[in-house]
Formats: structure tokens, sequence, C-alpha cells
């Protein structure tokens, strides 16, 4: 039981992680192409802990653009092949840094411009995967770098609506079952868009509010399925960008939150007693500032990214 | 990163060795992709990499480019379904160890989409699809957990089979019947019922033989009540429950509309010759088929002319659904009809339906008048009109008109 944010634990958990030594575990190897995302979790949760300035900004920038690709985009690591997924975490780190501007901005957004199909759908790279998640990628990091007049925004509005389904969730392409993570991709994407009214928000507030586990007070991501840390994120997230947030009971999602903490070595874990990750703890502790939790800052439930971040980005030129 | 236990660590020697072979697997791996070799060796070398870590992206794109670089169109066809079998396999081995890797299931539909017209397996995809999502149909649901590999569950598994079904074309009926099938077993998978409003939402869209919106609804309401009473604690049910009600509510509302010039409305022109003003009707769902068969005038004003009845939408197609349609009302002062000083006009409707199968319940009618003033205002191409609502004063009348300028010519621009 825990009654508290544990904040210095995870900071040294997170340090821990970056540094040299963590490098050679297996579960380390397992996600080296993924460490992008990694970097973008752990950063983050930095920012929102207001301990940025413990990692080291030339070594983290430096190592991101070894990632990028000559295509544009950027991969999970270096020598791995360029995605929208590193991409938009590659973007985000240089945005938290406030580095935006060592970017070849026109290369970044072409590469990602390029992937917008016919039908205003976009794919994650150019083997053709198509995903609502992709989307939402291209939408929020061509927002960051003030292009979105490069894509075709209403057909890619378009495209997301039409993986809307009748309980007013969304899927990852059109006939897809609803799914907490891909709500959060498609409202994101229309909140950015200016496309909100778009959405059911009544039918879809109660979908998501009822992901709500009465006994733990955690959320899953469908129906049916084990409460988990990370849809604090997706599913709270959502709530808030369609106003709905106070259908949750906020007291008891904190209390899950606080609970899946490892008070002795840092870290958040998927729920109660399980093993911690650093996709946890970013999850966990946005979850916590979604809540308006002491001690963490604000964080813009649409970029996914810290308030006084976004704000830097979209009221300077 | 789901589902682990706090104290389930593995040995730390055991961890160290591992992490060692798929650094070794991993660095020759990257050699071989820059270097874009594409040996037997090679490949067997990424299956190898792909077994332990399915999620490895680049790995997935190698051997999309390793594909392309040994067959193409002109290929053997025993050589090609060789080629697929392998990659198939792969897939296969990735999934067994992690089921919800998104980057397996795309190379399977990748390859399938590729090269599917040349595999003469295929027609196994769906029965092996089957196979896996029932694998574990008979343990017991009751017990949530999560660590299990729930095929059932799984979305990665239900996109692969919207993408099979499709490449085999078989029918929503039968797809239907898959639901029913799992459905009779257990009753809270949300997949399920989640595909059961796809599929029956598309056989009443396409008016198939026994779907039709009323006898169909009625039909899922008397089957999600078993699942409800056999597992009221489950949500799936009810969601689809929420969702049949909100078909039934729609369905039973009648169609309302309304129109301008509205009933009992005057309508004035100023204009010297002659001109137009639109005839708006306004439905409250899209609708089709308004036309000068189903919307009748009735007044001297409109000559031998049918009226040509315009959907407002983007699409100016005449055939799609709108809920507003617009028509023009001639008026030509040298008629000699036109030398009286007033005429009523009077609408009928009927035999109007939306695309949700609702109708204009009886014929509907309104009735405006038209008062003809030439001559009598200098000010050229205006249209004015009042419209009854007798809490409004001439100052608030006067600004509104003067805030129109119809064109006298063409009506509304």
């Amino acid at each position: 039981m825990a009654d508290k944010l544990v904040a210095d634990k995870h900071l040294r958990y997170i340090l821990n992680l970056m540094a040299e030594k963590k490098k050679e575990s297996f579960e380390s190897v397992v996600m080296d192409h993924l460490r992008m995302n990694g970097a973008y979790w752990g950063l983050t949760t930095l920012a929102l802990l207001d301990k940025l300035g413990s990692v080291s900004e030339d070594e983290v920038v430096s190592w991101v653009m070894t990632c990028q690709h000559e295509s544009g985009g950027f991969a999970g690591n270096t020598g791995h092949d360029p995605h929208v997924l590193y991409t938009l975490s590659a973007v985000q780190i240089l945005a938290l840094f406030d580095k935006l501007n060592i970017l070849d901005v026109e290369k970044v957004s072409n590469y990602i411009a390029g992937l917008q199909n016919e039908d205003g759908s976009f794919s994650g790279d150019i083997w053709g995967e198509v995903d609502t998640r992709f989307s939402y990628i291209a939408i929020c990091c061509l927002s960051i770098l003030k292009c979105l007049d490069k894509i075709n925004v209403k057909k890619a509005v378009d495209y997301i609506v039409s993986c809307k389904n009748l309980d007013g969730g969304f899927g990852c392409s059109p006939g897809a079952e609803s799914h907490a993570g891909q709500i959060f991709c498609c409202v994101g994407a229309l909140a950015i868009t200016g496309n909100l009214h778009r959405v059911d928000k009544d039918l879809l507030g109660w979908w998501l509010c009822e992901r709500q586990d009465y006994e733990s007070g955690g959320l899953n991501g469908r129906p049916e399925k084990l409460p988990d840390v990370c849809y604090s994120w997706w599913v709270l997230s959502s709530l808030i960008m369609i106003d709905r947030v106070h259908w949750i009971e906020k007291a008891k999602l904190v209390k899950f939150i606080l609970d899946s903490q490892d008070m002795d070595n840092g870290g958040i874990s998927d729920r109660p007693s399980y093993t911690v990750d650093i996709f946890h703890t970013y999850f966990g502790v946005a979850g916590l500032s979604l809540l308006e939790y002491p001690g963490v800052k604000t964080i813009d439930p649409a970029y996914a990214l810290p308030v006084h971040v976004i704000n830097r980005i979209l009221f300077t030129k | 990163m789901h589902g682990r236990g706090r104290n389930e660590a593995s040995k730390p020697e055991e961890t160290a060795a591992k992490a060692l072979e798929l650094r070794s697997l991993q660095s020759q791996f990257m050699s071989n992709h820059h270097q874009k070799i594409y040996t037997q060796e090679a490949i067997q070398l990424s299956a190898k990499l792909l077994g332990i870590n399915p999620d490895a992206y680049t790995a997935w794109n190698y051997r999309k480019l390793a594909l392309v670089s040994r067959i193409n169109d002109d290929s053997d066809p025993s050589l090609v379904n060789s080629i697929i079998d392998e990659e198939l396999g792969v897939v296969k081995k990735a999934l067994d160890r992690n089921p919800k890797s998104y980057e397996a299931w795309y190379h399977r539909n990748w390859v399938l989409s590729k090269k599917g017209r040349y595999y003469t397996s295929l027609e196994n995809e769906l029965q092996l699809l089957n196979d896996y999502q029932k694998q574990q149909l008979v343990n017991d649901y009751q017990k949530q957990d999560d660590r299990k590999h729930d095929n059932l569950r799984n979305f990665h598994a239900w996109n692969y089979r919207r993408f099979v079904v499709e490449l085999t074309e078989t029918s929503a009926e039968d797809e239907l019947q898959y639901t029913n099938m799992i459905n009779d077993i257990c009753f809270s998978i949300y997949s399920v019922w989640h595909y059961r409003s796809v599929l029956v939402s598309s056989l009443v869209a396409k008016k198939a033989d026994g779907f039709m919106p009323k006898e169909t609804i009625r039909r899922e309401l008397d089957y999600v009540h078993n699942a409800i009473f056999t597992d009221e604690v489950k949500q799936s049910g009810w969601f689809y429950y929420l969702w049949l009600l909100d078909q039934t509510v729609k369905m039973e509302t009648p169609l309302r509309f309304s129109s301008w010039p509205s009933d009992g409305s005057i309508i004035t022109t100023f204009c010297s010759e002659f001109g137009s003003f639109p005839l708006i009707l306004y439905f409250d769902q899209a609708v089709s088929g308004v036309s000068s068969s189903t919307v009748t005038i009735d007044s001297e004003l409109n000559g031998k002319e049918d009226l040509v009845w315009e959907p407002v939408s983007d699409n100016k197609n005449s055939q799609v659904d709108s809920c507003v349609w617009v028509a023009r009302l001639k008026f030509d002062s040298r008629e000699p009809c036109f030398s009286r000083k007033e005429y009523k006009v009077k609408v009928s409707l009927g035999g109007i339906f939306s695309s949700r199968g609702c109708n204009l319940t009886a014929p509907y009618e309104f009735v405006f008048t038209v008062l003809n003033t030439v001559g009598e205002s200098s000010q050229q191409g205006i249209v004015s009109w009042t419209d009854g609502f007798d809490n409004w004063d001439d100052a608030q009348s006067k600004y509104l008109n003067s805030l129109i300028a119809l064109n006298a010519d063409t009506g509304f621009e």
C-alpha cells in the first residue's frame, strides 16, 4: 500500500536504465530496436518530475540524430530502419530539450507527408502497414513542426472518422474493434485538427468510464480485460479531451497507480506487485499528471508532452 | 512488458548468456541487412532472430526485401509457394513467442497481399485462423488471467480475419454463423460482439435476404437477451444491447422536416420582370427520393415545367442522401396570371424515405403566399418575406430584410 509518489526512487530507476551498465541485460537487448520510444518515455517522465536537467542533453540529442535515416525518418536505434513511431518520439525528445531548430524540418515533414495514402490514412513506413496510430503520429508530429499543410487534413480526418465504431470508440482501421489506445490516437488527432465535433462525446465517454474497475480503481483498455496502469493515460487523456473526465473516480485511480510503484527500487508496473518497466513508469506518472497529483507538472493530453513545452512551440514562431 | 510478476526474474547467468547470444545475432543480422546479403544462410539467421525477438521490425523489413529479391511475377509457381510457406512458418514461430506482435501479423498480411493469388493453400488460411482462435475456447473463461494466450480476445487475429475474409470472398452470413458458434460457448468476448455489430450493419445496409431493418433488430434483441441473462456481470452483451436499443429508437422516430418558405409565410417580390426564389426542404435525417413526383406544387405560379430538386451536399450527385434539398420556383411578371396581386402556393410531400428506412407516414403539405409588387419599389432584385413570427417587431424585420439581397434572376447565390 502506498500513499505517495516516490519520485526520487523513480528518478534513480530511470537514470540507471539510461546508463551504460544496464544495456546488456536480456530485457534491454530485446528492446534495442525501440530505444527511441524508451528514451521518450524516460525523458518525458523526468520532465514531468522537473528533473530533465539530470541527463546530458548533448549526449541524448547527438544519439537521437544518429538514428535519422537518409529518407528523413528516424529509426528506433542506430542502424535500424526508419518508421513514423520513432520519428515522432525523436521529434518529441528534441522538443523537450528545445532543440527542434537542429532539425531539417523540410526533410522530416516530407518523410511523414509522403506516407499519406489516397484514402487519407497513413502507412507506418514504406512497407505499407496502415493503422490509425500512424494517423495520430503524422498529425501530432507535423503539428509540432508546424507543417500540417503538407498533408490532406480533411481526408486524414475523414479516414479517422471512418474507423469510428457503433459503440462510439475507434479501432485501428475501418471495422476494427474499439480499443483505448486507438481511441486516444483518434481523439488526439481530431483534437489537434479541431474536429472533436465528429466524436459522440456522451457515447464514447460512457464506454471509456466503464473501463474503471470498481474494486481496484484501475482502468482497462476494453471490456472484460484486466486493469493496467498504461490505460491511466490512454483512457484518461481521451476523457479529458472530450470533457468527460469527471465520469471516473479519480481518487481510486490515483490509489491504483501509487500501489503499482516499486517502493524500494523505483519504477511503476502494469498493476500492483508486477514487474516495473519504463513504459508503465511513464504512463503512471503521466496519468498522475492528468489527475493533478501535486508535484507533477501538467501534461498536454493530445500532444503527450508537458504543457510548458507545447506552449513554447505553439506560441513562438 | 505486461503481466510479469515482480519476483519472477530468472537467474542472472541465464539472462547474461541469452543477452550475449541475442546481441551477436543482432550484429550479424544488421551487417547482412546493410550489405543487402540475401543468401540462404543470412535469411535463416533473420528467422532465428525473429523467433527470439518477434518485434525486431527491421528484420521483418529485411525478409520482405529478401522475398522481393528471390521472386518476381515470372517466377516458377512452386518456388513462390515454397517461399510463401517459409514466410508463414516464420510468422507462426514469432506469434508463438508473442501473439500480439504487430509486425508479425502484418508480415503475414503483406506476404499474402503480394503473392496470395499464387498461393495454393489460401483456402486453408481461414481454417487455420478458426483453429487458432478456438484453441482455448473449451477452457474456463471465468478465469481472467491475462497471461494466458487469449486468442479470441486477440484483436490482431480479428483484424487479420477481416483481411482473409475479404481475400477469400467469404460471405458475411457465414461469418455471422461463426460468431454464433463462439457465443454458444462463451458470451463474454467483446471482439465477437463488435464483429457481429459490423456484420449485421453491413447485411442490413445491403438489404440482404432476411435482414430487413425491423426484423433484424427484433431477432438480435432476442439473441442478446440470452447473453445478458446468462452472464449479466459481463459488459460485452450490454454494449451490443445498447446499440440495438439505439437503432430501435431511431427507427421508430418519425421523419420530420421544415421548409422555407414556411407554412403561413408571405413572400413579397419587388422584381420588375422575372426571377426565382428558392424552395428549401430541411429533413432531420438524410433522405433520398425528393423529386417532382414526390413533391407537388399546386399554384398558378408554377408553369408547366417540373421543378428540379437538388441535394445540398459536398457531393453534387443527385443520387446522394441529404438533409437539405433545394429547388427554384420561377416567376415571370409577363405571364397573364401575374397580374393578380397575390396568390397561394401549396406544396405537398409524400413517399420520401430516409437512409434509416423512416418515411413521411402521411402526406404533408404547407402553404405560403406570394405578393407581387411590381414597380412599387425602387429596390431592384430584392425579395423579402415575413414568416409569421408575431413577436418580431417591424424594426427587426426591416433589419433582417436589409441584410438579405436575393438576385432577381437566380435566387440565392
